[in-house]
């Protein structure tokens, strides 16, 4: 600190941004830049990268130790099974509690939450903001994980085209980006709001949601689950133990559904936020 | 009392609570406050767990009012974000985004207070120079001292140049350079017509920034007004001073001797003497002659009183009575 310069020398610098709707766009990309730059290419990222990884080791392992000769059952089917066991059930999941729990939870218990609740920045464009650099990480993770699982299956079929058309790669990115999208808000909204937000949301994830195929079938559409499930092509007529039962919602229904409960649930998290002391401990101890 | 751009227009007060509370279920953070702060720098004194951070937290709109109100350049801060257009805040709390730069740090600050890219740098810049951390800019704010990080919370609070500056404790932390420069700013602002509040539990910190001081404890306000009224208070009581020294017996006999100590106790075990002295300031002018010329040598010198719980002792007796 040398020589004092202060608000004298500040007046002759720019101001902030006059018109609110391009200020609200400015201070919503320094959001997602923000969140960015911290969480989503945080040192979480390089356990969230091997559990994306995971589905393609295990692509390469069938691959390999299947020879087709050996009664290797069709490569669509395998992918079907094991794009509904691994991605819906195992790592959209995992990777959605990990990212969607640390946006503003992360924030909290860093106390660095101080520091955006003291910009003049409406509470909407914060949760927007961290939700959108969210949408854009996780859903490219998860989907350059998909398209590397799905060209190695296909590369295990002779007949490729085919395969592309059981399988449409579009679709399944649908359903792990919807189900990242649509999860990530619940989850945002349980950092944002509760002391422990990884245990709410692994309590949500793997005490309610697998409790799923016991349900009552009007129970079963209060699960998130069930929408993702209604997506995931010719699920409903594979069967299996961890199959959806019920009858599928409409997909249109289902996706319709996803981005409401996103929707509401990033309220909830404006909400929560605008209505939350988001003070410490220590400062609650004097 | 604002105008458009978010700079405080008028001349009414920039910040004012009235019968202002706070509890934390049983606890009381802060007990019917009732205050007015002016334009200038405010110092508000208090020992740890008096509620200066818990009062600045509301002033902040960091925190709800249990009761009473309080507001910021009229506007109640509690739910508002556009108070922060012309307040800048400068928690206690030693935490960032520890993986990011000084410089870029204070620009996503910038930005996310809606400034374009290119005034954001600019901004940044300007904000790293006053704070003195310009060689710094580029390092990763994990690997800054406990001063330099104080430096940076500075910083942010000042880059959108805001009329209200809250600062919680912060010089804590800083060098004695960090702290001079610290305070040499923190005075600039006043001079400039801001409204600055800063906190401390330090007497002296506070003395070098500025008059008017609120003294603060068990959430309620004590006293307000001019700091030298609260010297003067601490005048109307006898300072003890605690001396240890190899030849305890002798150095007692020669203070009784003087008018200003009102006592002198000699302790049973290591050498150490307890004396009571109306003028502390004469008594310490005196105090080095005695020593030089009888050859004492002087183990530890102390003051107990000295300490800002001591002039909270005596303001809740002043109080009292």
């Amino acid at each position: 600190m040398s020589e004092v310069a202060t608000s004298a020398a500040n007046r002759k610098l720019p101001g902030p941004v006059g018109n609110f709707v391009l200020r609200s766009l400015y201070q919503t990309m320094a959001a997602v830049r923000l969140t960015l730059r911290n969480v989503v290419f945080g040192k979480r990222t390089i356990l969230m990268v091997l559990l994306a990884c995971v589905p393609i080791g295990i692509a390469v392992l069938l691959r390999n130790v299947m020879p087709e000769e050996g009664g290797r059952p069709p490569s669509h089917e395998l992918f079907t099974g094991m794009f509904a066991v691994l991605y819906v059930y195992f790592v959209t999941i995992l990777v959605a509690i990990f990212y969607g729990t640390s946006l503003l939870g992360d924030e909290r218990n860093d106390r660095t939450i101080t520091f955006l609740l003291t910009r003049p920045m409406p509470r909407e464009l914060i949760v927007l903001g961290k939700f959108l650099a969210y949408a854009v990480g996780v859903v490219a993770l998860l989907v350059a994980s998909l398209a590397v699982t799905y060209s190695i299956f296909a590369g295990m079929d002779y007949d490729v085209e085919s395969f592309r058309i059981k399988v449409p790669f579009l679709m399944h990115a649908r359903v792990v980006a919807l189900a990242a999208i649509a999860y990530g808000a619940v989850f945002a909204f349980m950092g944002a709001t509760f002391k422990r937000p990884i245990i709410a949301a692994f309590a949500y994830c793997f005490v309610w949601e697998s409790i799923l195929p016991y349900l009552p079938v009007f129970l079963k559409k209060a699960t998130l689950m069930h929408y993702v499930l209604s997506l995931v092509p010719n699920w409903t007529a594979e069967g299996g133990v961890l199959a959806f039962a019920a009858e599928p919602t409409k997909p249109a229904d289902a996706v319709q559904t996803l981005l409401w409960v996103c929707a509401a649930f990033l309220v909830l998290t404006v909400v929560s936020l605008r209505t939350k002391e988001h003070t410490f401990e220590k400062e609650k101890e004097l | 009392m604002t105008s458009e751009s978010g700079k405080l227009a008028g001349a009414g007060v920039p910040i004012e609570a009235v019968d202002l509370s706070k509890w934390y279920g049983e606890v009381i953070g802060v007990n019917k406050i009732s205050l007015s702060v002016r334009p200038g720098v405010t110092g508000l004194l208090g020992p740890n767990g008096a509620g200066k951070t818990t009062l600045l937290n509301l002033i902040a709109g960091q925190l709800k009012p249990s009761q009473g109100q309080v507001r910021v350049g009229g506007i109640r801060p509690w739910g508002s974000y556009s108070v922060h257009r012309f307040l800048g805040y400068c928690p206690d709390i030693d935490t960032f985004y520890r993986r990011m730069t000084g410089i870029a740090f204070l620009k996503a600050m910038l930005r996310l207070s809606g400034f374009r890219p290119k005034a954001a740098r600019q901004r940044a810049n300007a904000a790293l120079e006053t704070a003195g951390l310009v060689e710094q800019a580029n390092k990763k704010i994990g690997a800054y001292s406990k001063g330099m990080r104080q430096r940076l919370k500075l910083a942010q609070a000042i880059a959108h140049d805001p009329e209200i500056v809250l600062l919680d404790e912060p010089l804590s932390g800083m060098d004695p350079l960090g702290r001079k420069h610290a305070i040499d700013l923190i005075r600039k602002f006043g001079d400039e017509g801001k409204t600055v509040i800063v906190s401390s539990h330090i007497l002296h910190e506070i003395e070098a920034m500025t008059n008017t001081i609120v003294v603060m404890n068990n959430g309620k306000v004590l006293a307000e007004g001019n700091v030298h009224d609260v010297r003067e208070l601490l005048n109307k009581y006898p300072r003890k001073v605690h001396i240890t020294c190899d030849r305890p017996r002798f150095l007692s006999a020669r203070l009784v001797e003087w008018e200003d100590v009102v006592s002198v106790r000699l302790e049973k075990e290591g050498g150490g003497l307890l004396i009571e002295t109306i003028e502390p300031d004469t008594f310490f002018d005196r105090l080095p002659e005695v020593i030089l010329s009888n050859s004492i040598e002087v183990e530890s010198l102390t003051s107990p009183d000295d300490t800002v719980e001591a002039v909270f002792k005596y303001l809740v007796e002043e109080k009292r009575t």
